[in-house]
């Protein structure tokens, strides 16, 4: 039986030190780390940010005979230089913070390049345990690994493991505690030649003999200098006679280059990587592999120059129609629940009728026509979790790249873009990885022009109420939207205002895998269960001020009747509001509450639905018919353009801020304001032109 | 044997053209009230421009296989990703169905009102007609794959 399914309860974790021990978890982009950490937690974690970082940290609890494992999920990196925020969380965790072991998970289909964050995980001097993962696809593809003969060159324990399938995951947790309490030995893993390791020891010694030693592997500081490592610099500048270890380093460089005829840096990957030439030689037997893999067959199709779009927009338009279509009878019994059973019991019970409005006309129709669309959420992250699983995301983001790059901007932005169809907040954090500046600042100012899971229930409302027999299009055409949007806004930011050349950028497609349900779940679980804590606290609180803002006004409460009688909405605060934005919105055919919806939009985008709802008087049921005595089928798809484009909610504003400043903070909140206009104005031209209404 | 596959691959394909090319004359007829008088096999296929692009996909990648062949690891592999997404799209209209008949029942155990469901008219859709032979392609393509792998002298022509 497992033990990894016990949850500790907080109280719990805050146990001595002492009695727990503390992992760290490391590995490349895509190599299953995340698998092993939901296998070895039970897949429950607390997830807060890294000190001082908007990068987020995922924490999990393990117990094996009775002993407590503290499991930290390190972001997934390729090495550990001071050139990514990521890479530097990694390395400074392990650094300062000391785990008792470093499962460093590696891809073994693909051990040159996951070898190279091994190789810096041993010179780092941690205590570590290399969990061989994928062996079953190594397998397939002919690959035999001589696990022990690499445990002997690497001096550390080497595991076997098929995450996905559990398996070798109790041979781990028990290597994890046998050697938790040994103290990690200095090893010489890589040779960098006589010249060099001449230097490496002088400058080893030198930061022992300021006292360096008890916090860092002197053999690694001075690799490190030698590389120029800008942040462990600044460090030994802030300590006593730190100055004179980096004027020696800087001294060993200029030689080291002069006598080398290369950059020292240059040459120690170079060396890090023939290393790693031996260490495979050594201990792989390349079998007969497969004249084809199965990913490389199915990835000339799907990353193919001219197929590669149209399958995309083929997944995605299915992807549409499976959250869209499929959910019909869930939302009809989300619907009959909220709007007709709830509904009708509070307005036909005997409570005070200003409460029966408040829990009727706030609450239920509020929440209700947001949260009718549960199941669409729910079967839509479903089927993006499916295709992250298989390994489809990446691919989408490589055929992406091309048409990217062809525009003169970085690939490394695809990966924010995407993460903006989740939500956009993480999506402007996960800019973080971007070194270049002025495409980090880019790609983060047109990550709200994604479409994020909060506008998805007013495109379900409109798209249902005016384009009922082509929901799955219209919806998958604001996607599509957004997302040119972002490439030509970006365009445009590069051209004028950051301009200067784009980074290049290497994308690593992993091998196709059957997922794991075990693992969907968890996912869509975990982003469903965001969305629900989200309609229970900022939505809810939306909602209730709209209802608020509803009922009174300046002669002060107005009473529930304000949401049945348009004169009397129209003196309530609300209504006041809504007139004062009126004639901004004329030319678009949208009346004052339409512009009061977008107002409160601004909350939460979800809150555009509830708040339709409350100001057209309206339940789930009737909306759709009352809309469309207010809009047009023009005049509504201009709308959800509008809701797509203009400003991000609060939460992505605090993020942009947080991460550029406030001044593109503005920006982002200018810019798309009219671009949103705009837009819609546009729509609206082009349509009419067209012969549409 | 081998040419016979070969031109079921195309026809196929060219089925899955024809379905593409119905669901535009579709749409334009209901998105801009044009009348295109009577033609039967529309009633077969969506008016959705989404669904005109995803089978004219499908289309294309069968043609080009067909074209190839399935000996050619271009051609093989356009067959199997054809065979995905075609099974998929099968799967996905069988789900609709299913959905559609819930829906119905649903509506009328609740005492709503509950339109009229055609489920023939449904299941006898395009995606559903031609996914039978699709999935034979995508069985076909694995077998080509598993051969090839084996280095089988046997497989494709």
């Amino acid at each position: 039986m497992s033990h990894c399914d016990t949850w500790i309860p907080k109280a719990r974790r805050k146990k001595e030190k002492e009695a727990k021990i503390r992992v760290a978890l490391a590995g490349n982009p895509n190599v299953g780390k995340s698998v092993i950490f939901n296998e070895l937690t039970g897949g429950r974690a607390w997830v807060g940010n890294w000190p001082g970082k908007t990068v987020e940290k995922k924490v999990g609890v393990s117990e094996v005979d009775g002993l407590e494992l503290e499991i930290v999920d390190l972001p997934g990196t390729y090495s550990l230089t001071a050139y990514s925020i990521d890479e530097l969380i990694a390395r400074n965790y392990i650094v300062d913070e000391k785990p008792d072991t470093v499962v460093n998970v590696v891809n073994a289909t693909a051990l040159e390049r996951n070898l190279y964050l091994t190789i810096q995980l041993l010179e780092l001097g941690s205590n570590l345990i290399v969990a061989l993962n994928m062996m079953d696809l190594a397998e397939k593809e002919g690959i035999k690994i001589n696990v022990r003969k690499m445990s002997q060159i690497l001096g550390v324990p080497v595991i076997p493991t098929v995450a996905i399938k559990h398996v070798g995951l109790d041979e781990l947790k028990e290597t994890i505690v046998k050697i938790a309490g040994k103290k990690p030995k200095t090893r010489k893993i890589v040779d960098y030649g006589k010249t060099v390791e001449r230097e490496i020891e002088k400058l080893s010694r030198m930061a022992r003999e300021l006292g360096l030693g008890e916090k860092y592997d002197c053999r690694w500081l001075a690799i490190k200098l030698l590389e120029k490592d800008s942040e462990i610099e600044q460090k030994l500048l802030l300590i006593n006679n730190g100055c004179r270890l980096v004027e020696a380093a800087k001294s060993s460089r200029i030689m080291l280059a002069r006598e080398l005829g290369m950059d020292i840096e240059e040459y120690m990957v170079e060396k890090r990587y023939l290393r790693i030439k031996e260490i495979i030689e050594a201990c792989i037997e390349k079998g007969a592999s497969p004249e084809v893999s199965l990913s490389d067959l199915v990835d000339y199709a799907v990353t193919h120059r001219v197929f590669g779009i149209p399958v995309m927009l083929t997944i995605l338009y299915m992807l549409f129609q499976f959250a869209f279509t499929v959910a019909i009878p869930l939302m009809d019994l989300m619907d009959l629940l909220f709007n007709t059973y709830l509904y009708d019991l509070i307005t036909g019970s005997q409570l005070p009728s200003l409460l029966k409005s408040f829990l009727a006309d706030g609450i239920v129709a509020g929440i209700g026509s947001i949260l009718v669309f549960l199941p669409n959420i729910v079967l839509l992250f479903l089927a993006l979790s499916f295709l992250e699983d298989v390994g489809y995301m990446a691919r989408a983001a490589f055929v992406i790249d091309r048409l990217m790059h062809k525009l003169g901007l970085t690939g490394k932005s695809i990966i924010p873009l995407i993460i903006g169809f989740g939500c956009n907040v993480p999506a402007v954090m996960a800019t973080r990885p971007i070194e270049d500046e002025d495409d980090r600042k880019v790609t983060a100012l047109v990550v709200p022009l994604m479409s994020c899971s909060a506008r998805l229930p007013v495109y379900l409302l409109f798209a249902g109420a005016f384009f009922p027999a082509y929901q799955g299009f219209i919806v998958t055409s604001m996607y599509l939207l957004g997302l040119f949007l972002a490439i030509g806004v970006a365009l445009i930011f590069r051209k004028l205002v950051f301009r200067g050349p784009t980074s290049a950028f290497i994308m690593e497609l992993p091998p196709y895998m059957i997922p794991l349900a075990k693992n969907i779940k968890l996912k869509t679980w975990e982003r469903t269960k965001r969305f629900l804590f989200k309609a229970g606290t900022v939505i809810l609180v939306g909602m209730l001020l709209v209802w608020l803002l509803s009922v009174t006004g300046p002669q002060g409460f107005l009473g529930s009747k304000a949401l049945e009688d348009a004169t009397l909405l129209e003196k309530s605060w609300v209504g006041i509001l809504g007139h004062l934005f009126e004639g901004v919105f004329k030319p678009l055919g949208w009346d004052w509450r339409a512009a009061v919806a977008l107002l409160f939009g601004f909350i939460a985008k979800e809150i555009v639905v509830g708040t339709t709802a409350i100001l057209y008087g309206a339940t789930e049921e009737n909306l759709k018919t009352v809309l469309n005595s207010v809009f047009t089928p023009l005049t509504a798809y201009a709308y959800m353009a509008f809701v797509l484009t203009y400003v991000p909610c609060l939460a992505t504003l605090a993020a942009i801020k947080s991460e550029l400043g406030w001044k593109y903070m503005l920006l982002a909140l200018v810019y798309e304001l009219a671009l949103a206009y705009f837009l819609a104005l546009g729509i609206i031209f082009i349509g009419k032109f067209i012969g549409f209404r | 044997m081998k040419i016979i596959i070969r031109l079921g691959i195309l026809f196929t394909g060219l089925g899955y053209i024809l379905m593409a090319f119905l669901s535009v004359l579709n749409w334009i007829s209901t998105a801009f009230s044009v009348n295109i008088g009577y033609i039967p096999l529309l009633d077969y296929v969506s008016n959705d421009l989404g669904y005109a692009l995803s089978t004219f996909t499908i289309g294309m990648l069968f043609i080009y296989g067909g074209w190839k062949g399935p000996s050619d690891v271009k051609g093989l592999s356009t067959i199997l990703v054809g065979g995905i997404l075609a099974t998929a799209l099968f799967f996905l209209q069988l789900l609709i169905v299913g959905a559609g008949i819930a829906d119905v029942f649903i509506l009328a155990v609740a005492g709503e009102e509950a339109g009229e469901y055609d489920i023939l008219r449904s299941l006898l859709q395009g995606s559903i007609l031609l996914g039978l032979p699709a999935l034979g392609l995508l069985a076909y393509s694995i077998t080509v794959f598993k051969k090839m792998n084996r280095k089988d002298t046997g497989y494709g022509d």
